[in-house]
């Protein structure tokens, strides 16, 4: 596995980080700061630990959003569920059917302006993981089913242009969601894109990305920065004063 | 006695006297019903037909004869029938009517060369006496005098009246022509300069004129006749305009005898001039466009104005106002957020929700020090238009947000002292707090600082502590903090939303500012919302970035987030002077009240639940547009009815541009002010455009088969025909049905057919 190598300057700022501690490095995250909840679920939750961490770090540092860098564990029936518009739900394996409470409060979670990105760490189709997600979607939104969603949506230009899926593996062409009010309430990958983001706390990154090597990992991130930004500015790449720009660069 | 009607009278009538009738006809006097004299009548034919078949053995010549006779026969039974009767009658032709309709309005006082129109009106009638005796002999003349409406007179008064306000040549001859009571109209003589003060065409002239189908004689006064005068003559705009939408009010001027090449024609708002633009003649009439686009919604007054010349017989068409009333068609809304945000993005999409919000965003996504690990071509990213936004485009937005935006890193300055100038000319603008707001986005001492709510300038940084708000005092009447449910205690709505973190501290409210929410929990509850009314625009302060806790976080309580929606709708629909929000309005009965009459309007007061408020007390001025250097023209007090409302008058008020300002209170509470325009109309529509229409008056005499003559010259020959109409005095019947003559005939047809029939061997 290649793994790119650090430069100095973000070796320092990195262990400045984990010797101050992320949010003092940062400040004191304000109250419409970008804070992403970690979904707990039971079963094999938290498979990749440090992906998230990682990907906020990026966030930060490539755009304006200013980010809380530690994902927080909530459950669906714990009592900060709202205060993460933005939740990550990932995992691997089977997990348990969640309860009918959670199942109420991530609709009404979901319905009145939060996002879900679910990330299959198996990045396996048709896998007791996906399987799962499947059964409680169904349960959660019982009348808005998964889709594919369109290459050609202002998911994949929210911040950057992107034109490929990614992930650790490249299993499933595409990315699926659920809309509510024209807008992608859940967003689903099957290519384990914690896989590519988790990095562990010498620098080194966790997983090889296959087949598209480094690139791949890129995209993995600029995906995920995507996805962040989506959430926070909803169809803003859509206004017509950046169409000329973007069709300009697309082609 | 020659004549058949003396004949019958002395046969038939020998006990009247001669010349008791001058007429007769035959008439039917049977009281049999139509259907059974169409009955009879079909069976006789029927008859006859049936009996030409039994004849036919005889030679053609004899079945002729047979069945003339029949015919005849049953002609004479059916004759009887009927009951025949010869009606002498008395009758008497009605006399023709020739109304003769003179101009009384104002603009017959104009001068002509020589004294005025309608001293040249009263010299032609006079000289046109001896024709007027004639056509007496053979119909009756009416006088007649008209302005808006027709007055039949005994006599023409002298000296003329010149003295109705308007002019409808239109509504006055269909009025002339209803009055035909038991007489034709045989012709009307019109006299008049055509000024028609309803905008009658030559076109809608000649369509009257045909309508009436009476031959119209007009005397008008030829177009050389006029006093020097520079007029504008019309003055087409539509009553309403949308904002920000381009206006066109179009002027046609009109001048004669002062042989003006071109003038400048200006049009004003407020006494402010908005643009001058020169006029060049054309044939002694101009036609010059204004466009410009209106920033402020509500009724506005607009001048137009021309110069006055030195020998102008009238000043007062000189200038004319009109009322416009500019309409929003969507509330454009410009979000600038200094980066993404969960405050932003809550913002953004209940202004996208907004069917009337047309809403351009920009978001800092990438700062000046974030990392580039792309090229400029895998980014989505523009360039932040600064200039366009902040120059061109600013006038064109209703409100400007800036969200937790510091503008230093766009070198954006220069461009604060344009959203300063924005809002005193009439913008709204709303800056909502974050780590780069108010003091931290160092916006003290800079030109918005001069129009903020809040005092800014050594307050301490942005605070993440959380705090719940406290409603002030203005805050329970004031319409953006009500966001409970109905019926709801205003208090106790924020007490039991989740409190708020996150919070820009100020030295506290700006002077004229209203604080409606603060900070109970920092030294001097410093404001968390409040309001500024400055120069024509609003401005709003929200000191925190949390309010989108109002949303999300009260959905995870239980709630549904509807206390966020309101509290933006309510901050929008104050920003943008939404009249519903409004608890005291005031109407004018009329935009443009005539010289002379009251200027009336209704004051309508509401509570806090928008329901009328009976017992307030309302008090009104009327004060001149540009200030006035002699106070107001009036006061007024009125106390509300039971649904809210109040009446105001005005009476005696000079010509010129006014606005009603009202202002309610009740047991010592300001309720709010309000405000309207009206014009007390300087001119006079009459005088308006002086010039004579004679091209009006021959389209009129054209059109209906009469003749047109100018006041110089004779009346023409006037072509009436005689009477049609029958007056009939009395008849007398003389039956002719029962007589020996009848019956004879009758047996001789009968025994002519017996003979013949005989003669033929069919009996």
């Amino acid at each position: 596995m290649k793994v790119r190598q650090r430069n100095r300057r973000e070796l320092l700022r990195e262990g400045a980080a984990l010797l101050l501690g992320a949010p003092a490095l940062m400040g004191a995250a304000g109250p419409s700061d970008l804070r992403v909840g970690q979904l707990d679920t039971g079963g094999g939750w938290n498979t990749r630990p440090t992906a998230l961490r990682r990907l906020l770090w990026e966030v930060g540092q490539r755009t304006s959003i200013e980010v809380d860098l530690e994902p927080r564990p909530v459950q669906a029936t714990g009592p900060d569920l709202f205060r993460y518009p933005f939740l990550y739900w990932s995992g691997a394996g089977a997990f348990p059917s969640l309860s009918e409470e959670a199942v109420r409060r991530l609709r009404r979670h979901l319905t009145y302006g939060g996002t879900l990105l679910i990330d299959n760490a198996d990045a396996e189709p048709g896998g007791t993981f996906d399987t799962g997600v499947r059964r409680e979607l169904a349960r959660i939104l019982p009348r808005q089913p998964l889709a594919n969603i369109a290459n050609d949506h202002v998911i994949f230009k929210t911040f950057y242009l992107v034109d490929h899926q990614a992930g650790r593996i490249l299993r499933v062409p595409y990315l699926e969601g659920i809309t509510i009010e024209k807008r992608y309430a859940v967003v689903y990958s099957q290519n384990d894109l914690g896989g590519a983001w988790a990095r562990d706390a010498f620098g080194r990154w966790e997983h090889e990305v296959t087949p598209g090597g480094e690139r791949q990992r890129e995209m993995a991130f600029r995906l995920g920065i995507n996805l962040m930004m989506y959430a926070l500015c909803l169809d803003y790449k859509d206004d017509l004063v950046h169409l000329p720009f973007i069709l300009k660069r697309r082609q | 006695m020659t004549g058949p009607v003396e004949f019958l009278v002395r046969y038939l009538a020998p006990d009247a006297g001669a010349g008791a009738y001058n007429d007769w006809r035959l008439v039917a006097t049977t009281s049999l019903p139509t259907w059974a004299q169409l009955t009879l009548g079909t069976a006789l034919v029927v008859a006859i037909v049936a009996s030409a078949l039994g004849l036919t053995r005889l030679a053609l010549p004899k079945r002729i004869l047979l069945l003339a006779l029949r015919a005849l026969a049953a002609f004479w039974v059916l004759a009887l029938l009927l009951q025949p009767a010869i009606e002498l009658r008395a009758v008497s032709r009605v006399r023709t009517r020739i109304a003769v309709a003179v101009d009384a309005s104002r603009s017959m006082s104009l001068a002509t060369q020589d004294g005025t129109r309608a001293e040249a009106v009263a010299e032609h009638l006079a000289a046109s006496q001896p024709a007027f005796a004639a056509l007496a002999e053979r119909a009756t003349i009416q006088p007649f005098t008209f302005g808006e409406r027709s007055h039949l007179l005994e006599r023409f008064p002298d000296p003329l009246p010149a003295d109705e306000g308007h002019t409808d040549l239109s509504r006055a001859l269909t009025e002339i022509a209803g009055q035909s009571v038991g007489q034709e109209l045989g012709a009307i003589i019109l006299y008049s300069d055509g000024v028609d003060t309803e905008g009658l065409t030559p076109d809608a002239a000649r369509k009257k004129a045909a309508k009436l189908g009476v031959p119209i004689y007009a005397v008008g006064f030829p177009e050389g006749s006029a006093a020097p005068d520079l007029a504008i003559r019309r003055v087409l705009a539509d009553d309403f305009a949308f904002l920000h939408n381009t206006v066109n009010i179009e002027v046609e001027l009109e001048e004669r005898g002062l042989g003006l090449d071109d003038v400048v024609a200006t049009l004003k708002q407020d006494g402010q001039v908005l643009q001058s633009k020169p006029v060049t003649f054309a044939g002694g009439t101009a036609r010059v466009s204004f466009e410009f686009k209106p920033r402020t919604i509500g009724k506005q007054v607009f001048q137009i104005s021309v110069p006055v010349q030195s020998n102008e017989v009238v000043e007062s068409n000189n200038q004319r106002s009109l009322v416009l009333k500019v309409i929003r068609d969507r509330i454009r809304v410009l979000q600038v957020a200094g980066r993404p945000s969960w405050d932003e993005r809550f913002l953004r999409e209940l202004l996208k929700r907004n069917p009337n919000v047309d809403l351009i965003s920009f978001f800092i996504l990438r700062s000046t020090t974030d990392e580039q690990k792309a090229s400029q071509e895998e980014l989505a990213l523009i360039p932040f238009p600064v200039n366009d936004l902040f120059t061109t485009e600013l006038p064109s937005f209703d409100v400007v947000i800036y969200q937790n935006f510091n503008y230093r890193p766009y070198k954006m300055a220069h461009y604060l002292r344009n959203v300063r100038d924005y809002v005193q000319k009439g913008g709204s603008f709303l800056m909502i707090g974050g780590d780069f707001g108010f003091e931290d986005g160092a916006y003290a001492d800079t030109p918005i600082a001069e129009v903020l709510p809040l005092m800014l300038g050594g307050s301490s940084p942005f605070d993440t502590a959380e705090f719940r708000p406290r409603l002030t005092k203005e805050g329970r009447r004031h319409p953006i903090t009500r966001i409970g449910e109905p019926g709801e205690p205003p208090d106790a709505v924020f007490r039991r939303l989740p409190p708020l973190a996150g919070f820009n501290a100020s030295l506290g409210a700006a002077p004229g500012a209203q604080v409606l929410l603060e900070h109970p929990g920092l030294p001097g509850n410093p404001p968390l919302v409040a309001v500024r009314e400055i120069g024509g625009g609003r401005t709003m302060a929200v000191t925190t970035d949390s309010l989108w806790f109002w949303r999300f976080l009260a959905v995870g309580e239980g709630g549904a987030g509807r206390e966020f929606d309101r509290f933006w709708g309510n901050s929008l629909r104050w920003l943008i002077r939404d009249p519903e929000l409004a608890r005291v309005r005031v109407k004018a009965d009329r935009s443009a009240v005539p010289l002379g009459e009251p200027v009336i309007a209704e004051v309508q007061v509401l509570g806090p639940d928008f329901r009328g408020l009976p017992g307030a007390k309302v008090n009104a001025v009327l004060v001149p547009v540009d200030g006035g250097k002699d106070g107001p023209a009036g006061t007024a007090q009125a106390v509300t009815g039971p649904e809210g409302g109040a009446m105001i008058n005005f009476p005696d008020v000079p010509p010129g541009t006014y606005v009603i300002r009202a202002s309610a209170d009740l047991e010592g509470e300001n309720l709010g002010k309000a405000e309207e325009p009206v014009i007390v109309e300087a001119s006079d529509v009459e005088l308006e455009a002086t010039f004579p229409r004679p091209e009006v008056l021959k389209a009129l005499a054209e059109a209906s088969g009469g003749a047109y003559v100018d006041i110089d010259d004779n009346l023409p020959e006037l072509d009436i025909k005689d009477a049609r109409r029958l007056e009939v005095d009395r008849t007398r019947r003389i039956p002719v049905w029962d007589t020996f003559f009848a019956l004879t005939v009758l047996l001789g047809l009968a025994a002519s057919e017996w003979w013949i029939r005989r003669r033929a061997g069919l009996l």
